[in-house]
């Protein structure tokens, strides 16, 4: 190493490589802006239905965060709870099971989506599927009558009613849901998710998301025209048994599934064009679990299949300019 | 310099600076420092012992394979050494005690009328000085800053206007081209209107002033569609070559931006090539504190240097220190895929992948995503949330790959 002149006064300086400046994006704020997107859904539905809300929510947010923390100390990973992604796990969890659901099996979906999840594969950033999904999916096909919305809301006073419109669809075909208006479905007066089923306040936070940059449009935008285009194929070859697009937008976990659930970052793609694709897909599939399957709603199962179509996805890339081949 | 969005994290814009900033003239120092780069097969061992009388403008090294490299001032070689820096990058440093007169080496030949030469002879001067000319090839003289916070241009447009009047002409002799494109930004574009606007050889065109199109490798396909045979000269570089073929010598000035911890440009400073920076910061009263980092060049590319004793080249475009508080603290966060570097890479590279290829050594990954077209720009670091050291994971990569192809060479 050069040593120069003797008169040079040395101190201790720092040396880093460029760039020497950052745009002060930060993981933990992000998590952070995605908690206040869904804050206005969550203080909607503890109106609606008082202290279970709150019970269903508080507890996936405590079980979300002892998981990571259990999971991060058993991996020797960092302790990272604080930086809010367990929170968002959490409160998405809590956003999409009904109010009455028994506190170990919020307990259990969070531990399963936690560990099967994401930490199985390393955590933070390696989950190649949405942890909240895997978790919602294993006790949905385990404890069905926990978490089916024909039984579980029967016990609650709301000023709508309290069948779930995708249920009807699938019993009694379009003709049976024309007793939903659909601005009452918009303005979350359905049966449903927890938070998920208040359409307006999921969309206004979604919004809110995509003009705060944390999200892109590309996703959630094709995520619902997958979901009209194919509902609208569907209408069109029998009105009197499929029911219309804007009906299949306003239920279910459509608009929480194309603003929150798809948008998770390391489980989507990240290039524009397998984004669009990504979320077209997630769209379709919806539409085609809710006509075909014995599930009412399609949006998590849909979502799965889309997240694990992402590495190949993202390999389609946009060429480098100038490169010649 | 940085205008983002009032409501959080859309892109970020990340603007040069502008405008005409004070100049300071500052005297030849009292110790010079020249650093020869030492590249391997091309160690350019000096032809100068300590103790050696030396004159401003004489060569330093010989040989045809060597590089053109001069002294900047007059005096005693005090002292030879080696300086690694970071990047691998090694350099042989030389003090010179200057002396209290500025002689011209005798051996500096310049053509007075420059203009006048022949084009082959000037262009074979030009590239034995290292300049990348190739032949045919549209000429750009770039007004857009090298780096964010750099603020020099304005100065040497607005002051220098003749000799690049001059220069515009000489790009067009050696680059047999028959106009010169001058890049300039929208707030520029009056002044260089005044100065180019004559000449009916000049294509003036307006560049958005946003990082990094003022980058060379980024230029041309700001300026137009078919970017193909592009050369780029900065007005330092033009003004250096007309120096060259008319003084026999480089420029032995070099106007340096000093930037503010505000991130802004604050004072310009004519210096002395080979001048060390210890010397611009005390003639500004800046003291470099504990854990203090001290940049030379831009924010975005600057090196760090490790003590003060580095000195002014004739690519060093800024100097600033940045206080310990405002460091960002490198991460070794996880990548969680947020695509916000794929988004904003000007090469539409897949930094994500890059930077876990690298990660996990998996270098051949990195060279079928074409790390070779990363230009170092450090916008995918600038705005990575999880705050990863992209670039380096990059310039990691490349520089393994370079080490493979050169065992590769050796085994054939």
């Amino acid at each position: 190493m050069g040593m120069p002149s003797d008169n040079v006064k040395y101190s201790t300086i720092t040396v880093t490589p460029a760039p020497h400046i950052h745009s002060g994006a930060d993981f933990s704020k992000v998590m952070y802006s995605v908690i206040l997107a869904l804050l206005p859904a969550a203080l909607f539905s503890i109106y609606m239905y008082k202290m279970d809300a709150l019970r269903v929510m508080a507890l996936a947010v405590a079980a979300s965060m002892a998981a990571e923390y259990i999971f991060q100390r058993m991996f020797g990973k960092a302790i990272t709870i604080n930086d809010g992604s367990a929170i968002v796990s959490g409160v998405l969890l809590a956003f999409i099971l009904p109010p009455s659901v028994p506190w170990w099996l919020v307990v259990t979906a969070s531990f399963v989506s936690m560990l099967v999840g994401k930490h199985i594969f390393g955590g933070k950033g390696y989950n190649p599927f949405n942890p909240v999904l895997i978790g919602w999916a294993a006790i949905r096909l385990s404890w069905d009558s926990y978490i089916n919305f024909d039984y579980a809301m029967i016990n609650y006073h709301v000023p709508f009613s309290l069948e779930y419109p995708l249920s009807v669809l699938k019993k009694a075909g379009a003709a049976g849901v024309d007793k939903f208006a659909l601005l009452d479905l918009f303005l979350g007066k359905q049966a449903g998710g927890l938070g998920a089923a208040v359409i307006f306040l999921i969309l206004l936070g979604g919004l809110f998301l995509i003009l705060r940059g944390v999200i892109s449009w590309r996703i959630p935008v094709s995520f619902l025209a997958g979901v009209a285009i194919m509902a609208l194929v569907f209408w069109l070859v029998d009105s009197g048994k499929y029911a219309n697009p804007l009906f299949h937008i306003v239920t279910g976990n459509v608009m929480i599934g194309a603003f929150f659930l798809s948008t998770d970052y390391s489980s989507s793609p990240v290039n524009k064009t397998a984004m669009v694709l990504y979320g077209l897909g997630c769209g379709i599939f919806t539409v085609l679990f809710r006509v075909w399957s014995v599930y009412p709603d399609g949006v998590v199962f849909a979502v799965l299949l889309m997240n694990i179509m992402n590495p190949l996805l993202d390999r389609i890339r946009p060429k480098v300019p100038g490169k010649v081949k | 310099m940085n205008i983002r969005s009032i409501f959080g994290f859309l892109p970020p814009n990340l603007l040069y600076s502008h405008g005409k900033i004070p100049v300071v003239n500052m005297e030849i120092p009292g110790t010079a420092i020249i650093f020869i780069d030492i590249v391997p097969g091309r160690e350019n061992i000096p032809d100068i012992k300590v103790g050696d009388e030396i004159n401003t403008g004489q060569r330093i090294l010989s040989g045809d394979n060597s590089l053109l490299a001069f002294s900047p001032v007059t005096g005693r070689v005090k002292k030879i050494y080696e300086v690694h820096w970071i990047d691998d990058r090694r350099y042989r440093a030389i003090d010179i005690e200057t002396g209290p007169k500025d002689c011209i080496d005798p051996q500096c030949k310049g053509h007075g009328n420059y203009l006048e030469m022949e084009k082959d002879e000037a262009r074979s001067i030009l590239e034995k000085a290292g300049y990348n000319l190739t032949f045919p090839a549209q000429p750009i003289l770039n007004f857009l800053e090298s780096d964010l916070s750099v603020s020099i241009n304005t100065n040497l447009l607005i002051e220098h206007g003749d000799i690049l009047k001059d220069g515009v002409q000489l790009l067009k002799k050696i680059t047999a081209s028959e106009n010169v494109v001058i890049a300039i930004t929208e707030k520029l574009k009056g002044e260089a209107d005044k100065i180019f606007g004559s000449d009916k050889s000049t294509i003036i065109k307006v560049v958005k002033s946003r990082y990094p199109n003022g980058m060379k490798e980024i230029l041309p396909g700001a300026v137009s569609r078919n970017s193909d045979n592009y050369l780029v000269f900065s007005p330092g570089e033009v003004m250096s070559m007309i120096s060259l073929l008319k003084n026999g010598h480089p420029s032995l000035d070099k106007m340096i931006s000093l930037i503010g911890t505000d991130g802004q440009p604050v004072k310009n400073f004519r210096v002395r090539i080979g001048t060390p920076v210890e010397d611009v910061l005390s003639e500004y009263n800046l003291d470099i504190g504990e854990n203090d980092k001290l940049v030379l060049g831009g924010a975005m590319r600057g090196r760090a240097a490790y003590h003060t004793h580095f000195p002014v080249t004739a690519d060093t475009d800024a100097v600033f220190i940045q206080r310990k508080n405002d460091i960002m603290e490198p991460g070794a966060e996880p990548c969680v895929g947020c695509g916000r570097c794929v988004w904003i890479c000007p090469l539409k590279l897949q930094v994500n992948l890059l930077a876990r290829y690298s990660e996990f050594s998996v270098f051949q990954g990195c060279r079928d995503l074409d790390i070779d077209f990363c230009i170092e720009c450090g916008l995918c670091s600038y705005v990575c949330m999880s705050r990863r050291p992209l670039v380096q994971f990059i310039t990691f990569a490349k520089r393994e790959l370079e080490k493979i192809k050169e065992e590769d060479g050796d085994a054939v």
